[in-house]
């Protein structure tokens, strides 16, 4: 065996090395310059989410919850007075993990809009649920829902998306988390 | 607990298989599944380094990367690591193990860039950003999942292809085109399986 | 000579459209071609964004083709794709978070798109930087073209529309399956038949393209072991 010249060893962990810390640096540049554009979008993005779920308040404010269901939660307020709460919930779906917020209005105790926030379901299928023909269907729902399928909904019942029975039922699953904590809010506000 | 574990596993095997629905993995569900032999080595070869790239990066992740904000190199850090993680079980294989480098040995350095394998430790990771019960646990069994999900898609694809061989086949249609209309069907059966998961865990 | 220049160039760009297609021909980056291609817009948003990380790589790894000693070449090309990856999905998240959305965990995979690291082993490690880009350039078109296709054949068929506009509404109802998984394994096959039998070639690819992978040779060996045993 030919003896290992230490030359012949460094200069490719040099290389290696060099070419990671340069790239690392760049990243950090780059992200620098992004990442404020991209929190300022998110943040933008939530707040038209939460003035369409909620849309009788003028102003939002965080809540921390005690709460496992619920991952993030704003109180909806309007002339300094509760008018709502907005929940984000998520459950498990088709093709992953569903996250949905949910509005729910404090004068009538009933659903005043959902969002889907982020869903991987069957494009063409379960990828309806985020047009507003599903979504609709939780408006002005007070209690917990249930899915049933091939039948005309009656109240407290949600008409399933046609083949997408579980995608339905997960958004389902995660209002009902929204819907409960909500009523765990005003329970203790009692 | 273990109720969720099994669901979380048999839903990685049947309705979320990451090569028939997810599309990962594409290079050697097609390029080695010529025999059914070959395949099972391949995959067993896949699901050793995904469980052992998701038992690294996870926590990577979750105690470097998250604390010092440094979510950006997420790409760079996982490719890097399970290129190192290869590496490094070749070597110790062949030192310590040489009858089972025999059998995966040659798989292993076609692994790291396969893209179910890194597709595997982002994807749990985003699952665990969604829910807060999903653990590190859950993460192993998930990416356990995925692997024997690959191998079951590996293993009868690797059965439809021996029928093929007999097959009168169009000219045109020869080669790959008839590999992808197989794959094509064998996808439509697992589409059978929606559902099911779900229903039997209630 | 100057004329002689634009004519190769022009050579290095038109091949990775036609003669030697990523997908079509060479069937390499077979994942994100069956994944995102359920719409003609992701189709087009993918494209973009691997061919600029193609560029890019094609760019830099050229320029540095004579200091990366070639025993850790495929590690140090594999840093450099992947920072030119991030840095791309950065990009999209500030100011196209649309796009972001819809490709999801498929943006970051562009790291082990075989096309990607193929092209820099055969073509940017050998060559000056600018036909290198060209190359680059010719080969990300030619992807995206092949996406384009495959998303618009998929999208009109599966769901009636074509960039989100309604095409056969009320006339014919789509046909669902052709978004989902079966049908992009489906139009894929065709399409690879297709197109071996438009440029005259008596028989199409025998398997997924290992030509342009640096590990080819690992690969042919085990299809080599499976039927010595098999």
């Amino acid at each position: 065996m030919k003896k290992l010249n230490p030359k012949e060893i460094l200069k490719p962990i040099v290389v290696l090395l060099v070419i990671c810390v340069v790239v690392t640096a760049v990243l950090a540049a780059v992200n620098g310059l992004t990442a404020e554009p991209i929190a300022k979008l998110a943040e933008e993005q939530s707040a038209e989410t939460r003035s369409v779920v909620l849309p009788s308040a003028e102003e939002y404010q965080k809540l921390e919850l005690d709460n496992e269901d619920i991952s993030e939660c704003y109180e909806g307020l309007k002339n300094g007075k509760t008018v709502g709460y907005t929940f984000t919930s998520s459950a498990s779906g088709y093709g992953g993990t569903i996250e949905v917020m949910t509005g729910i209005d404090c004068t009538t105790g009933e659903i005043s809009g959902v969002s889907i926030l982020s869903q991987d379901e069957t494009p063409g299928l379960g990828a309806n649920a985020t047009k507003s023909e599903f979504t609709d269907q939780y408006k002005q729902k007070a209690q917990e829902l249930e899915v049933i399928k091939n039948a005309e909904p009656a109240d407290g019942e949600i008409q399933a998306i046609t083949g997408s029975t579980i995608t339905s039922q997960a958004v389902t699953d995660a209002v009902n988390k929204a819907v409960a904590a909500y009523e765990k809010i005003e329970k203790e506000g009692e | 607990m273990v109720k969720q574990l099994v669901a979380v596993f048999l839903a990685a095997i049947l309705t979320e298989n990451y090569v028939l629905s997810k599309f990962l993995g594409i290079c050697p569900f097609l390029g080695v599944s010529k025999k059914v032999n070959t395949a099972l080595g391949m995959s067993a070869a896949v699901t050793f380094v995904m469980v052992l790239s998701t038992a690294v990066t996870y926590p990577i992740y979750e105690n470097i990367l998250v604390p010092f904000g440094l979510e950006y190199l997420q790409t760079i850090v996982f490719i890097l690591v399970i290129a190192g993680l290869v590496q490094l079980v070749e070597i110790i294989l062949k030192k310590y193990m040489p009858p089972l480098y025999n059998s995966l040995g040659i798989y292993l350095p076609l692994i790291t860039t396969n893209c179910a394998v890194l597709g595997v430790t982002m994807l749990v990771l985003e699952k665990a950003a969604a829910d807060p019960s999903y653990t590190y646990v859950t993460a192993l069994v998930n990416s356990f999942g995925a692997g024997i999900g690959f191998l079951v898609a590996m293993v009868v694809f690797a059965g439809v292809r021996g029928r093929l061989e007999t097959a009168d086949i169009p000219n045109s249609l020869k080669g790959l085109p008839i590999t992808l209309v197989s794959a094509s069907l064998v996808s439509v059966s697992f589409l059978g399986f929606a559902g099911l998961v779900e229903g039997m865990m209630g | 000579m100057a004329e002689k220049k634009k004519v190769s160039l022009w050579k290095e760009f038109s091949k990775g459209i036609i003669k030697e297609n990523p997908v079509l021909c060479l069937v390499l980056g077979t994942c994100p071609t069956l994944a995102v291609t359920t719409q003609a817009s992701n189709a087009i948003g993918m494209g973009i964004a691997a061919t600029l990380v193609l560029i890019c790589s094609n760019a830099a790894i050229s320029l540095l083709r004579n200091i990366i000693p070639d025993k850790v070449r495929i590690p140090a090309y594999i840093t450099i794709i992947a920072g030119f990856v991030t840095m791309v999905q950065m990009l999209v998240k500030a100011y196209a978070p649309s796009i972001d959305e819809s490709l999801g965990i498929y943006l970051p995979l562009i790291v082990v798109n075989c096309i990607i690291l193929g092209r820099a082993e055969m073509f940017a490690s050998k060559n000056r930087v600018i036909p290198s880009m060209v190359d680059g350039l010719g080969m990300g078109v030619g992807f995206t073209a092949a996406m384009l296709l495959m998303g618009s054949i998929r999208e009109i068929l599966g769901a009636g529309t074509w960039f989100g506009i309604p095409l056969t509404s009320g006339v014919v109802d789509p046909i669902l399956i052709f978004i989902l998984p079966p049908g992009g394994f489906f139009v894929f096959g065709m399409l690879v038949a297709l197109s071996s039998k438009l440029s005259g070639k008596k028989k199409a690819a025998e398997d997924v393209g290992c030509a342009g992978c640096p590990l080819s040779e690992n690969c042919s060996k085990v299809k080599k072991e499976g039927e010595c045993n098999g």
